[in-house]
């Protein structure tokens, strides 16, 4: 009889993984989407009427990135005040990466739905338990809009042109949502530009290597780079800030910026990894997982292209950075850990693709099956003896009612603010209680003093008075 | 038509709409070859209708390298005026405290503003801004910014009293 229930679970492995995932991991992040509320720089997003001016407006002052712009004016719940939509939209993000995750192991990794859920499950405690920043990631919608959603559709990319690249004769569906994702990626971040370019080589280099025959399908790809960063280095907005930077000699500006980009990702992997246990523990029980994986998807490597993708696949994480310590120069700091989010994402992807390609064979004979459960049970004990694990921090701010008080004390404050005669005076009180999970710190500060005037617009207020309420 | 044929076209069609979808989008922000001149006021008049509501003693002294000597210069300025109107608002300060001073100049230069225009310096940047009531007034009041720490501060204000003087016209 016990042998029989030990079978029972081995075989259901990948699915105790998903269903366990959902209830341990994602249920305390999706509660405390209820508690997520505006943050100062969302009011700034939420003044300017209309859609399209909105989109223009930002296209001809700011920026080129007309995709998340287009997310400001269409996709904002505050510009129809609407604050429980507001807590909706981490719940959307969340399942979009998970959706993103199946999409891409079922592309790359497994032909099996079950399986592809079990991997999306662990690569997404991957991505949580030492996220630079959660605010950020989920919480914060300017912020969301601009690092995870590019994120996910460059995901997407990756898995429909892989598709493509691999499909039948006339790959046209998976053609288009790459089109599409490749304007959402160019005018959403430009931290994925460089990815974005080397992905392409990538297809071009598998189509020749394999003979996939899909030249006119990737010039049509090529086309679609060319045109959605034209329309991101036309920005008048982008014209206007690399004028700045005209006098500076661009050859040691570059250099300058690669290297600080190595040392942030040096530090950055270090502390990713650095007393990680779940990340050790997941990592084995991926590994032994891919061992019970009939459908799992054989590149044949040899040891000399293993070391190549390794090298490429460090090397590239300081693709991911660079745009921003060029863009930033001197002002660039390891503490802006909202840039590290992208980066973050593709090392634990990375992670999981290199254990794929590790030796197939055990050099003794092991249960891998019974051996998976017990490491992803150690797993799950290490999220919660973490300290720095942002599983364990969203649990404490949940039963610790912080959440719950952090949203009341915001509440509170936007009630006041709503409430307030036209053009009076409002005092706004300090939060006693800014829960880790969500307090982003962006709000009534001396360093965000810049969007009182879009708060005291968007209430119609004509002064803000920050006080220490009792 | 063959199969391959038809494909073919689909992928012609698919890069056609690519690049009538680029055309479209820059003709659409008025800004396939630069910003027009009309567009640029629209942008400007609507981040000054912002800053009109953002007026306050102060943000105006934060923005200001040295608000002493920016109000100094303002005075002088205003009581050396041959413009009835111009002395006329001058007295008016005379009732009221140094910051009161700097706080009404600032209130009235954005009561009467209408589009500004930014140039860059050798150190930091002139903003101009021309007012709204007399069309053939093209006299700017300009606000020259000193550059410091990668922060633009107020260092003086120069023509308020022609500025004020072709609002009183």
């Amino acid at each position: 009889m016990s042998l029989f229930l030990k079978r029972n679970i081995a075989n259901s492995f990948p699915t105790i993984i998903t269903i366990s995932f959902l209830l341990i991991v994602l249920c305390p992040f999706a509660i405390l989407s209820i508690f997520a509320v505006p943050n100062l720089e969302d009011y700034a997003e939420s003044i300017i009427p209309e859609v399209w001016w909105h989109l223009k407006f930002l296209y001809l002052t700011y920026d080129g990135r007309f995709f998340t712009s287009f997310l400001f004016a269409a996709a904002n719940p505050l510009k129809i005040e609407s604050y429980i939509l507001y807590s909706c939209i981490p719940i959307v993000l969340i399942g979009l990466v998970y959706f993103s995750f199946f999409r891409f192991f079922i592309s790359f990794l497994t032909k099996s739905k079950k399986y592809a859920l079990a991997y999306s499950s662990l690569l997404f405690i991957f991505f949580l338990v030492r996220n630079p920043n959660i605010p950020y990631t989920f919480y914060y919608m300017i912020s969301s809009y601009v690092y995870l959603v590019p994120s996910i559709c460059f995901l997407f990319l990756l898995s429909y042109s892989f598709e493509m690249l691999k499909g039948k004769d006339s790959p046209l569906y998976p053609l288009s949502i790459s089109i599409l994702m490749i304007f959402c990626i160019a005018g959403g971040n430009e931290l994925l530009l460089i990815p974005s370019l080397v992905w392409f080589f990538i297809l071009l280099t598998l189509n020749k290597s394999y003979n996939y025959n899909k030249g006119k399908e990737l010039m049509v790809v090529f086309i679609a780079i060319v045109c959605a960063y034209f329309l991101v280095f036309s920005s008048p907005g982008v014209a206007n800030a690399l004028a700045e930077n005209k006098e500076v000699n661009p050859l040691a500006y570059g250099i300058n910026a690669l290297l600080k980009s190595a040392s942030f990702m040096s530090y950055n992997i270090f502390q990713w990894l650095s007393g990680n246990l779940s990340l050790l523990f997941g990592s084995i029980a991926v590994f032994l997982l891919m061992h019970t994986d009939k459908d799992l998807v054989h590149y044949k490597l040899n040891f000399p292209k293993k070391i190549g993708i390794l090298i490429f696949m460090i090397l590239s994480l300081l693709l991911f950075i660079f745009p921003y310590t060029w863009a930033v120069g001197t002002k660039a700091k390891i503490s802006y850990t909202q840039v590290q989010i992208i980066p973050y994402l593709f090392f634990v992807i990375y992670l999981m693709l290199l254990i794929s390609i590790l030796p197939k064979k055990f050099p003794f004979k092991l249960n891998t099956k019974t051996l998976s459960l017990f490491f992803t049970c150690f797993m799950y004990l290490a999220l919660f003896l973490d300290k720095n694990s942002t599983v364990r921090t969203a649990y404490i701010d949940l039963f610790s009612q912080e959440a719950f008080l952090y949203h009341s004390e915001v509440m509170e404050n936007i009630e006041k603010s709503k409430n307030a005669q036209a053009g009076g005076v409002v005092t706004i009180c300090n939060l006693k209680h800014p829960a880790r999970s969500l307090f982003s710190g962006v709000y009534f500060n001396e360093l965000n003093e810049d969007f009182h005037l879009q708060y005291r617009l968007y209430y119609g207020l004509k002064e803000i008075k920050v006080s220490t309420c009792q | 038509m063959s199969v391959a044929i038809k494909y073919n076209t689909v992928l012609i069609l698919i890069s056609l709409v690519i690049f009538g979808f680029t055309l479209l989008f820059k003709l659409k922000t008025e800004s396939l070859f630069g910003i027009s001149k009309e567009m640029q006021n629209q942008l400007n008049q609507y981040e000054l209708n912002k800053r009109k509501q953002d007026i306050s003693i102060k943000s105006i002294k934060a923005s200001c390298y040295d608000a002493d000597i920016v109000l100094d210069k303002l005075l002088v300025d205003i009581t050396t005026s041959k413009n009835p109107c111009v002395i006329n608002f001058g007295l008016s300060l005379q009732e009221q405290s140094r910051d009161s001073a700097l706080f009404k100049i600032v209130e009235k230069i954005y009561e009467h503003a209408y589009i500004f225009e930014n140039e860059s310096t050798l150190e930091g940047q002139t903003t101009k801004i021309y007012p709204k009531a007399n069309p053939k007034c093209e006299v700017a009041v300009a606000l020259h910014f000193t550059k410091i720490d990668d922060k633009l501060l107020l260092e003086e204000i120069v023509h308020f009293d022609d500025y004020l003087s072709c609002e009183c016209q």
